[in-house]
């Protein structure tokens, strides 16, 4: 009895760290896709800004829609704000839509941010221009990202169990 | 049930108001809110709203609204919806235009390219023109549109200064012509725009009994030209029995004035019939709304390049009338423009409508027969709306 608890608890321990592992492996993989959904939707931005010459608050949703995730989100809620007309100007919606805190840190909303300053205010040259240098800097981001999933996430993803393997002994 | 009265004021050009100056039109007495015609903003100066009375000046909290940097931003921001790119020819037109059809006008610092303006930056001044739908305004001009038959369209061409009222009248035309008032279905349903009783012959040659030289006793066009309500309505007889009798109207709204499209479909009454071609240089809408809609009878703002005038000539070419305005204080001013005296030699226009504010805003000042030169109103007289609002 004693030992099929014993066994019990440690299979927990070592599936509860393990999970944890994944947990964070996983994180390191999400930022990357995120980035990646980002760019997606500042290409498709660039695109109905400079060829379509749809207005903000469309081209937004049509941004939104062809990256999904949480860009989506964002962005529909961003265009929400522009055009109820309560939030000042597209930086504000922006950051007011990502949840943004002063002084953040996250490249993406620091990107959007200072975009969202430039958005709308000129012609669609300048636009494209504004729009790809921030699509730049997510990709210097996103190659970070790459970079750290790579390095980290098959660590994570056995390291979890690998503790939890090591506790388990400790603690039998 | 109650319906809401809709207020162009409240419901179109306040959202597009930086929020002072919006409290200051909300807190507007109803009858002067109502009588609003433009709202001027000034960077740094007070806001000021224009009535046919006079200018008065918006207030908050007992002060005159002089717009603050920030809100001249918000204005701005508002009026291009934050969207300068998508607005470039507006700007470099010197005007963007608010759902409802409502016009901004802008100024501020050009931006040349090449010696050309491409567009307008640091904007200092906006005129929010308001624009109210009239419906009946056109009703005492119909006849003067309309072939002796009532068969046949015009060529009009509508002139005035700024703010008179050219494109509320033309709106109102094209929605009745549309919806089949004055059109060979006034015989079948007897009720339409054809000559009144002892109106005499073709009204279109000018007709003594029509021009100012008979300007005697009970001689203003309109006693003459009242709509005739026969056996029935044209409602019932074009909804009803599923037959319609009107124009084919097709719309070249190169400013989204006319029928104030969103999203395709016009926020403004246009009637059945009317095709609207939205926010196309007018030259190259006429010739695709040619092309693609046949129309009866083209209507469009604003004749002043050489494009629309090659346009129009080759409209008249195909056989479809064309009914305009043009800024021009009358036939005599027009001609001395290049443009509206190309257009007008060529014969394009058969009458000339001129409006202007003698009797008040909204007045009919002349109708001349372009071909003789005779003038067919006998007097100025007043456009009015109409309580009665006819078409299908």
């Amino acid at each position: 009895m004693t030992v099929a608890v014993k066994l019990a608890g440690g299979v927990l321990t070592v599936g509860a760290s393990g999970l944890l592992g994944l947990m964070v492996a996983e994180s390191y993989r999400a930022r990357e896709r995120e980035l990646a959904a980002w760019i997606t939707a500042l290409t498709a931005l660039q695109t109905e800004i400079s060829f379509g010459h749809t207005r903000l608050g469309q081209a937004m949703r049509s941004a939104g829609l062809a990256s999904g995730g949480v860009p989506a989100r964002v962005l529909e809620s961003a265009a929400e704000l522009l055009e109820s007309g309560e939030t000042g100007g597209v930086g504000e919606c922006l950051a007011e839509a990502l949840g943004a805190r002063p002084g953040e840190q996250r490249d993406e909303i620091d990107a959007l941010v200072v975009l969202g300053r430039r958005l709308g205010t000129s012609d669609a040259a300048d636009q494209a221009r504004h729009i790809g240098l921030a699509i730049r800097r997510l990709e210097g981001s996103r190659a970070k990202a790459e970079d750290a999933a790579a390095r980290n996430c098959r660590v994570w993803s056995s390291i979890g169990f690998l503790l939890g393997g090591m506790l388990t002994l400790a603690l039998l | 049930m109650l319906t809401k009265i809709r207020d162009p004021v409240l419901d179109e050009i306040c959202p597009a108001l930086p929020p002072r100056v919006r409290e200051a039109v909300r807190a507007l007495p109803d009858s002067e809110r109502q009588s609003l015609l433009e709202i001027r903003l000034r960077r740094g100066r007070p806001a000021m709203g224009v009535t046919a009375e006079g200018d008065l000046y918006l207030c908050c909290a007992g002060q005159p609204v002089a717009c603050t940097e920030e809100e001249w931003a918000a204005a701005v921001r508002l009026v291009t919806q934050c969207s300068v790119y998508a607005l470039e020819r507006e700007l470099s037109a010197g005007f963007v235009t608010l759902p409802g059809g409502h016009r901004v006008g802008l100024v501020g610092r050009a931006v040349l390219d090449g010696g050309e303006l491409r567009t307008q930056s640091e904007l200092s001044s906006m005129n929010y023109r308001v624009a109210r739908e009239m419906p009946g305004v056109a009703d005492r001009l119909m006849p003067y549109v309309l072939s002796a038959d009532g068969a046949r369209v015009l060529n009009v061409l509508i002139l005035s200064g700024p703010g008179l009222g050219k494109t509320t009248l033309l709106r109102d035309i094209a929605r009745q012509l549309s919806a089949g008032r004055g059109t060979g279905s006034d015989r079948e349903c007897g009720w339409g725009w054809g000559p009144g009783p002892g109106s005499g012959s073709d009204r279109g040659c000018g007709s003594k009994r029509d021009s100012r030289s008979d300007s005697g006793s009970d001689s203003t066009p309109q006693s003459r030209l009242e709509p005739r309500h026969g056996a029935g309505s044209n409602r019932e007889c074009g909804s009803e029995c599923g037959v319609g009798f009107g124009f084919r109207v097709g719309i070249v709204d190169e400013r989204s004035e006319i029928a104030a499209c969103s999203q395709g479909v016009p926020q403004n009454e246009l009637g059945p019939r009317a095709d609207v071609i939205d926010g196309c240089p007018k030259a190259a809408g006429i010739m695709m709304m040619i092309r693609s809609m046949s129309p009866d009878v083209l209507i469009t703002d604003e004749v002043g390049r050489h494009e629309d005038a090659n346009a129009l000539e080759e409209a008249a070419r195909c056989g479809v009338a064309v009914i305009a305005t043009a800024h021009a204080l009358d036939p005599e001013d027009a001609a001395r423009r290049p443009v509206l005296r190309e257009v007008l030699a060529q014969g394009a226009f058969d009458r000339a409508v001129v409006l202007g504010r003698s009797l008040g805003l909204g007045t009919c000042e002349r109708i001349v027969h372009l071909r003789s030169g005779q003038d067919l109103a006998a007097r100025p007289f007043r456009l009015e709306r109409s309580a009665r609002i006819g078409g299908m």
